[in-house]
């Protein structure tokens, strides 16, 4: 007999239940799936500014002498470029040149990184690193006392400002300051998973149900994170257990950019050469359906009597009124060919569309940004 | 939650009310509708197709698909259209204005299989 291990839940639970929020289980910890709805909280975030609690999220500090080089050894994406004061997105690649996570990496300091993961990854992350990290390399999991909240939507940056230290007016795309909110220290970052313009705040627990309730009364709205899969659906953005997965290689999912197989040696940079030796096979592609019928997750996909893909992330868009889905099908298929999507009993038209599906509004400056 | 006394109920959170024409009426309940938020889909079945075991269709929300069945078998007479049209009509009057389908059922229909108001809303307490 086992026991069920019980839910972790994070510093702004009662925050939650406060605004009516509906909490489920997810990743082993609590989380608000919705509040008002996820139609009107995901409107809330492109028209204005939402809120969501992210501080699930594994949360790694990584210092040391050398700390770039050493996460330079197990990322994808070249982190010897990012200078302090910028963050960066990565893979974690298997062995074979799968994907065992996506990752951020915020570089802070000379010797320090942080490094965000995904919630249902932190463990095998964490592992992952400590395996490959050189035994000087200091790994410290946040878990503790970690709060993180993304604030989200057109409206963010002067519903944030006044509870922030650092002038969020001159952060561009990817900026990552300390510095402090409601006067306690944190990290700042401009940004997010929702292809709107934005900013996540990492910091304490104890200042996280207040930061977070003066950003309500503030006007932000809170949202779950049945809004937070559909924003970052509709800006195109995969998510690991759905567009990625240990048995796709970044190619086929997508996300080859975030490889740089050019610079040093890097954990699965040879079984991923290994795999470009044959082109691949299958590739993501972002599908519009014609009706009005909703392809999800697992629906199978039909091109002239033939299986030949399948949904692996769908919904119907708020923003564009009709219902997306991001697909694996075949490499040779390109933007505009129409295949069908197998719901129920029936065969649902559904044409390849150009990503992302919602123009992404993300703010860059005229500053020269380095291009990981 | 709203549970009207004059329903059937299935474990699926649909309920059923026999007419006096002998057809019967099925829609989603109360408690139904509120779980899966805002409806934005409804898909129904043709005028003509015989229900059984199968579903007979689904209404769905952003995240969520909530399948329709009906534990007595019978020939679809008559579909709501207008729920199909204005999906929100099922959360609005899920008893009322957002009944789904009416079957002529093929037998004698059995509702000792189903529960009455007090059972379903024991069910859901």
């Amino acid at each position: 007999m086992t026991a069920e291990p019980s839910l972790r839940h994070t510093a702004l639970l009662a925050s939650h239940l406060e605004s009516g929020g509906k909490i489920v289980p997810f990743a082993g910890w609590e989380m608000p799936v919705q509040y008002a709805g996820v139609k009107a909280e995901t409107l809330a975030v492109r028209e204005n500014c939402g809120l969501f609690d992210v501080s699930h999220m594994g949360q790694l500090d990584v210092r040391g002498e050398g700390v770039t080089q050493a996460l330079n050894a197990v990322v994808s994406a070249d982190w010897s470029k990012i200078p302090v004061g910028r963050a960066a997105y990565a893979l974690l690649l298997t062995k074979n040149g799968g994907v065992l996570d996506d990752v951020m990496g915020y570089h802070l300091s000379e010797n320090h990184w942080l490094v965000v993961v995904n919630a249902s990854r932190a463990d095998v992350d964490e592992a992952h690193f400590r395996a490959l990290l050189p035994s000087h390399i200091e790994l410290f999991n946040r878990i503790e006392n970690q709060a993180m909240i993304a604030v989200q939507g057109p409206h963010s940056e002067e519903i944030l400002q006044p509870f922030c230290e650092a002038d969020l007016g001159a952060m561009s795309l990817r900026d990552a300051l300390k510095t402090s909110v409601l006067g306690q220290p944190c990290v700042i970052t401009r940004g997010g998973y929702t292809g709107c313009d934005g900013f996540e705040w990492m910091g304490d627990g104890a200042t996280a149900p207040i930061l977070w309730k003066q950003l309500l009364e503030a006007g932000a709205a809170p949202c779950g994170l049945g809004a937070r899969d559909v924003l970052r659906l509709e800006a195109g953005l995969p998510l690991y257990g759905h567009e990625l997965r240990e048995d796709l290689s970044p190619d086929e999912s997508g996300v080859a950019f975030a490889v740089k197989v050019e610079k040093n040696e890097f954990f699965g940079r040879e079984g991923l050469l290994g795999k470009r030796q044959t082109p691949p096979q299958v590739a993501l592609r972002g599908l519009k359906m014609q009706g009005r019928a909703i392809a999800r997750e697992g629906y199978e996909i039909r091109n002239q009597g033939e299986i030949v893909g399948i949904v692996t992330s769908g919904t119907p868009s708020p923003a564009l009124d009709c219902n997306i889905a991001l697909a694996l099908l075949p490499a040779e298929l390109q933007v505009g060919d129409v295949i069908e999507v197998l719901i129920r009993t029936s065969a649902h038209p559904a044409q390849i569309v150009v990503l992302p599906f919602v123009a992404r509004t993300t703010k860059h400056t005229t500053k020269p940004v380095k291009v990981v | 939650m709203n549970t009207p006394q004059n329903l059937f109920y299935t474990t699926s959170d649909e309920w059923l009310r026999r007419e006096d024409d002998g057809t019967i009426t099925v829609g989603i309940t109360d408690y139904a509708q509120s779980e899966l938020g805002e409806i934005v889909y409804v898909e129904l079945p043709e005028l003509g197709q015989k229900i059984g075991d199968a579903l007979f269709g689904v209404v769905e929300s952003v995240k969520a698909v909530g399948e329709l069945h009906c534990p007595i078998g019978g020939e679809v007479v008559e579909i709501n259209s207008e729920a199909s049209e204005n999906p929100g009509l099922v959360n609005e009057s899920p008893y009322e204005n957002g009944w789904l389908i009416k079957i002529r059922p093929d037998a004698a229909p059995d509702f000792s299989a189903l529960m009455d108001a007090a059972a379903y809303a024991d069910l859901h307490s």
